[in-house]
């Protein structure tokens, strides 16, 4: 467990352009021995090394991998993943130890461009091929498609009760992705209304979904009390 | 190895910052440090993936908003109101003829466009894929900014098998590439193929492919 819980920034500065890194990096004498030590560990084929790095990394890769590319397959990517890193390590091909995590993600952007590459090469070719066999239901099982679509009624409920103005501000960002900056140009906004309308709206879908929540879980409790009792 | 050394940042992506990365509009060092952050941060693994849950929904719903005040409606008010007594039967009749002439009409018209925003920020999940209604057409439009410069851009439509639907070459305006589907296809998935090529008039095959965006007909 770290020692040092890592503080949290409650906004980004207003005058942050996007290509400016946005997070501060550490550079410091300890950091980098461990980065060096952990690489070096690998790069001769210590177990504990690798386990290490596997440990370290798996979750995001898998988090990565799962967001990229769905989640069929995914253990087999991941540790396909995995392998590359280490081979490439071994190869010596981390010359800087403290650019690990910037090798890593390298590498698994890589693997998410090739494996689309395939996908979509495979289905140029090959067209006679049933389809739904190779595409899994992006809403997942029954479950999750029933769940998601509560979620969406909740949220058109919510919607149709603001004014057209903030639904077209809603509609602007999410439906169309346009930029805070171009919907608070053309539609004359501050940044700190559009970030309140934002929140504010999600404050509200989240408590309705928490009322409904707990509206079933009485409804529920009721029925099994009602069972008890006729029994 | 302790996170707080694992990790070469101090402080956690605010939403903001993950908006911003959910809609691939985060590029250079930003982009960079922040993924590398998600490698390790698995609080911001979880937060990320709430907030894609809560955009794609999000979307469906407004889109399901934007579907339903473009629907036309069918019939006319005013056959609600048809008078009583022996001239009700020639009402009605009259009123049919009247109908039928504005279903005729109404069914010339062409049906209102719907347009459709196409992003390629993963693939496999449902947030990946555009929804729009089956048998309507289509406005589809792509935010150009972070595609390869070409001469020319070409959008294609294959079904799920690969075969190739519809092509159109891609009008570009205002930072965005758009092309107008006349007619919608039926309920189901489908792909759009972006091709980029030097010069205008290249057929997609000889040309090179920049994106493909998944698509929903339902």
């Amino acid at each position: 467990m770290p020692a040092d819980p890592i503080p949290e920034v409650a906004s980004v500065p207003a005058d942050l352009a996007p290509d400016q890194p946005v997070l501060g990096v550490a550079d410091n004498a300890e950091a980098y021995a461990e980065w060096v030590d952990l690489v070096e560990r690998i790069r001769t084929g210590q177990i504990d090394g690798m386990a290490e790095l596997y440990h370290l990394f798996s979750r995001g890769i898998r988090f990565y991998l799962c967001r990229q590319l769905g989640p069929q397959e995914l253990d087999d990517k991941v540790h396909d993943t995995f392998v590359v890193v280490v081979q490439a390590i071994r190869r010596g091909e981390l010359r800087e130890p403290q650019r690990l995590m910037g090798f890593v993600r390298t590498i698994v952007r890589r693997q998410v461009a090739a494996h689309i590459d395939r996908v979509v090469h495979s289905r140029r070719e090959q067209m006679d091929m049933d389809s739904t066999a190779r595409i899994a239901d992006p809403r997942g099982n029954p479950e999750e498609a029933a769940i998601f679509r509560q979620r969406v009624d909740l949220i058109r409920r919510v919607l149709g009760e603001l004014v057209e103005r903030d639904r077209e501000i809603l509609t602007r960002f999410y439906l169309h992705e346009e930029s805070q900056e171009q919907i608070c140009s053309e539609m004359e906004l501050t940044e700190t209304q559009f970030r309140l309308l934002k929140s504010r709206a999600k404050a509200r879908f989240g408590e309705l979904g928490k009322k409904k929540l707990a509206h079933r879980a009485l409804h529920a409790f009721f029925l099994r009390t009602s069972a008890g009792l006729s029994h | 190895m302790s996170v707080a050394v694992l990790s070469t940042f101090h402080v956690h992506p605010t939403e903001d910052l993950l908006d911003e990365y959910v809609f691939g509009r985060l590029q250079g060092p930003a982009l960079s440090t922040l993924e590398d952050h998600l490698l390790t941060c698995s609080s911001c693994q979880s937060a990320l993936a709430d907030l894609e849950d809560y955009i794609r929904a999000m979307k469906v719903a407004l889109a399901e908003l934007q579907h339903a005040r473009l629907a036309p409606a069918i019939w006319p008010p005013a056959w609600a109101r048809l008078p009583r007594g022996t001239a009700t039967i020639w009402a009605v009749a009259l009123m049919l003829v009247l109908v039928g002439g504005a279903m005729i009409s109404w069914r010339r018209q062409p049906a209102p466009t719907v347009a459709v925003t196409l992003a390629a920020f993963r693939g496999g999940e449902a947030a990946g894929f555009a929804y729009a209604p089956a048998r309507k057409p289509l406005d589809l439009v792509i935010d150009r900014t972070s595609l390869p410069a070409a001469g020319a851009y070409q959008l294609q439509i294959v079904n799920g098998s690969g075969k190739n639907l519809w092509s159109e070459a891609a009008v570009t305006s205002y930072g965005k590439l758009s092309a107008h589907l006349p007619k919608g296809f039926g309920p189901g998935l489908y792909w759009v193929r972006l091709y980029g090529s030097q010069a205008s008039g290249d057929v997609p095959g000889g040309t090179g492919l920049l994106r493909e965006f998944g698509l929903r007909l339902e």
